[in-house]
């Protein structure tokens, strides 16, 4: 029985007893109740409109009920008391009907049942999910079937229902970033836990003063203090006026620095034999042992790398080949180093590399035994290294920053270095452009037409070094000695020829310059004016005024691969 | 002056011992402390154009390391000039004979020292050494010893 509601939302009440007394049914039950009321329900739906999955609650109630009861059918079932009121799950879109039928009298209370707008959703993401504290995080957040948002925990207030922030952390611990959006399909909740925990201090002073005691005549000497200990042990010394060197790779320290009880493990060839070094600089060699340590700079460890301890005493040392002293003068001690050891930072990984693992080099490593040397092959992991490349993190390279110097020079320079190229917030690389380096760590500058194909930068260089026969030079050579200062210019090529720029830069004398100035622009010869050099070297005053990063050989860092500078 | 050069070029391989000059001597040996093969390379080249000729003969050895050496030997056979380039430093004493010394001396007694240049200027000898550690360049000459119309320029 098919009843047509007029509107569809309303509580269709229809008396069917007394609806006519057409049919023959009706006629048959008229005829045996005549002495028994006909049965008049009444029922009702609340709401009458709602959507799929809602509560309807039923009433209603049964005037002269029959003894057989009465019983639900159509959107409901089964047996109901006479009266009462329960509650049912709106199902399905569309009209839904409960019909109650008391002895062969039926009523119904129809509920229009629609389709519930669908439930929101949100996500949240952090990217990455685990930083330090000097490093940001992005958070990223999206929702479906939501008309607002609303963040709590870590953030607050309104946002828009889809979106991203930047979370700069300002202090460590773990952080929940919750929120809640709604919509009218009602309301969902996300969160993304953010861990910070403390950064590694990644920098550490650079001092150009005087020098230690016991050096004279220092000028551009950037220091660095370097702690070593022996491997895995809280034995460790600190050893302050270490030249920081961008044009040598790996930590050689005089072992006259040194405390005995480091007691530094020795470091074996390629044959087992007890590993000499050789450093070989323009200006003369280091020869010593290759020991072991630990070497910290800032917070950051090299564990258990090779370094060279110039002057070692121990007895498989005692003797300098006659291929390492063939490189010049002894430079192995305070006076002639002018420092305490040499921090070698630049853009290699080992101070040799690939060759001396594959052959014994002459003049590089030694096989020694009882002050007896012979040159040896040395496995890569066992050369000495750039501490930079073995450090757990910010180990792609480095920045440098100075402060300007002018013409008259500075009695002293404090300076930052910073290990990590964009890893940290401290050491992005900004307007900086990157200038690509060759195979031999080499770029080009072009100066008065010329180009020095294979010049670079060098932060163990104590000028300018540049050939220039128009530029008069001091007594004795070597330094330049202008009437007045200098204003000069070059231009530096990237060695892929992908960047390019000016550099201006003054050359004053040297002579003139008060004896207590240890930072100046100061330049110097190359060599001869009638000899066909290619280098153009870029040494310390280049760093003054100047954030210059070091990227290492086979490092990505800001869509290149290094070795690269950018400055 | 810009010349032009006319190149013989033998080629050989040697095996074993190789023969370095030292700088104002006759070619010399350095013996057993050097085992590997090297590629040796001899040219004979006359200026022309100046009515001076010079001739003399290169010797170019290649290290193992990849270290390039160059040396410039007169029609006596006598080496006038050297050159290197590479990754390591050649052995500097064979290579300059008794010159080896001025390189030394002068070291010691430059003021506000520097690390990475060394250049020597005297009447007796011109030497040039610069780079920095696996890319090292250098070139050294005898002033007095050079053949008439030789530019130190071409050294390579």
């Amino acid at each position: 029985m098919k009843f047509s509601c007029l509107a569809g939302a309303m509580l269709c009440l229809v008396l069917a007893a007394c609806g006519g007394g057409g049919s023959s049914a009706s006629g048959t039950a008229a005829t045996t109740t005549l002495a028994t009321p006909a049965p008049v329900i009444s029922i009702s739906a609340s709401p009458t409109a709602t959507t799929s999955g809602q509560v309807i609650t039923l009433s209603w109630s049964v005037s002269n009920p029959p003894s057989s009861g009465c019983t639900a059918s159509g959107a409901w079932s089964g047996a109901v008391a006479s009266s009462g009121t329960q509650t049912v799950t709106a199902g399905e879109a569309g009209s839904a009907s409960y019909t109650l039928s008391c002895g062969g009298v039926s009523n119904s209370a129809v509920v229009t049942v629609s389709t519930p707008p669908p439930s929101p959703t949100v996500s949240l993401t952090l990217a990455p999910a685990s930083i330090t504290t000097a490093q940001t995080s992005t958070l990223s957040w999206s929702s479906a079937n939501a008309t607002s948002c609303t963040a709590s925990g870590a953030w607050s207030g309104s946002k828009a229902t889809a979106g991203s922030a930047t979370i700069t952390p300002t202090a460590a611990g773990n952080f929940t970033y919750s929120l809640s959006c709604s919509g009218d399909g009602g309301t969902a909740s996300g969160s993304a836990v953010l861990s910070v925990t403390a950064a590694l201090n990644n920098s550490t002073a650079i001092l150009v003063d005087s020098g230690p005691s016991g050096v004279n005549g220092v000028i551009n000497v950037p220091y660095v203090s370097v702690t070593v200990c022996r491997p895995g042990t809280s034995t460790c010394q600190t050893i302050d006026h270490v030249l920081l060197d961008t044009g040598s790779y790996g930590l050689r320290l005089l072992t006259s620095q040194l405390d005995s009880t480091l007691a530094l493990p020795a470091v074996a060839t390629a044959s087992g034999e007890d590993a000499g070094a050789c450093g070989k600089f323009i200006s003369g060699y280091t020869w010593g042992a290759v020991r072991q340590a630990d070497v910290r700079i800032a917070d950051e460890v090299a564990s258990g790398i090779s370094i060279q301890v110039i002057g070692d005493s121990g007895a498989s040392y005692t003797s300098t080949p006659s291929s390492c002293s063939s490189a010049g003068a002894n430079i192995g001690t305070l006076s002639a180093l002018g420092a305490k050891g040499i921090l070698g930072v630049g853009m290699f990984r080992q101070d040799c590399g690939a060759s001396c693992a594959n052959a014994a080099i002459s003049g590089v490593y030694y096989a020694c035994a009882s002050g007896s040397c012979a040159p040896d092959a040395m496995p890569l992991a066992r050369q000495i290294g750039n501490p930079v490349a073995a450090f757990a993190s910010n180990n792609n390279g480095l920045l440098i920053t100075m402060p300007a110097v002018g013409t008259a020079g500075l009695t002293s320079v404090n300076g930052t270095l910073i290990f990590g190229v964009n890893t940290q917030s401290n050491n992005t690389i900004a307007g900086e452009t990157l200038y690509q380096a060759n195979g031999s760590g080499d770029f080009t500058t072009t100066y008065k037409g010329k180009a020095y194909s294979a010049s670079f930068i060098d932060s163990g260089s104590n000028g300018y070094f540049f050939p220039d026969s128009s530029i008069r030079q001091c007594s004795g050579g070597d330094f330049y000695c202008p009437a007045s200062p200098l204003s000069l210019s070059a231009v530096n090529t990237a060695a892929d020829g992908s960047a390019s720029g000016t550099i201006g830069f003054n050359v004053v004398n040297m002579v003139s310059l008060d004896s207590t100035i240890t930072a100046a622009q100061v330049g110097g010869t190359v060599g001869s004016s009638t000899s066909s050099g290619t280098y153009f070297d870029w040494g310390m005053p280049f760093f003054y005024g100047r954030r210059v990063f070091v990227v290492l050989e086979g490092a990505s860092v800001a869509g290149k691969t290094g070795p690269y500078w950018a400055y | 002056m810009r010349r032009a050069f006319s190149l013989m070029l033998f080629l050989s391989l040697l095996q074993g011992a190789l023969a370095w000059a030292a700088l104002g001597s006759a070619p010399s040996n350095f013996g057993a402390a050097t085992t590997q093969s090297r590629q040796a390379s001899r040219l004979a080249a006359s200026s022309t154009g100046t009515g001076a000729d010079a001739v003399y003969t290169v010797t170019q050895s290649t290290l193992d390391s990849g270290t390039v050496v160059r040396e410039y030997s007169d029609a006596n056979g006598t080496v006038f000039a050297v050159s290197w380039k590479g990754p390591t430093l050649p052995d500097l004493r064979t290579l300059l004979g008794d010159k080896f010394t001025a390189m030394t001396s002068n070291a010691a007694r430059r003021p506000k020292a520097g690390h990475s240049q060394l250049a020597v200027n005297q009447s007796d000898v011109v030497i040039v050494s610069n780079g920095h550690m696996r890319a090292y360049a250098g070139q050294a000459w005898i002033p007095g010893a050079l053949p008439a119309g030789f530019d130190t320029g071409s050294i390579e």
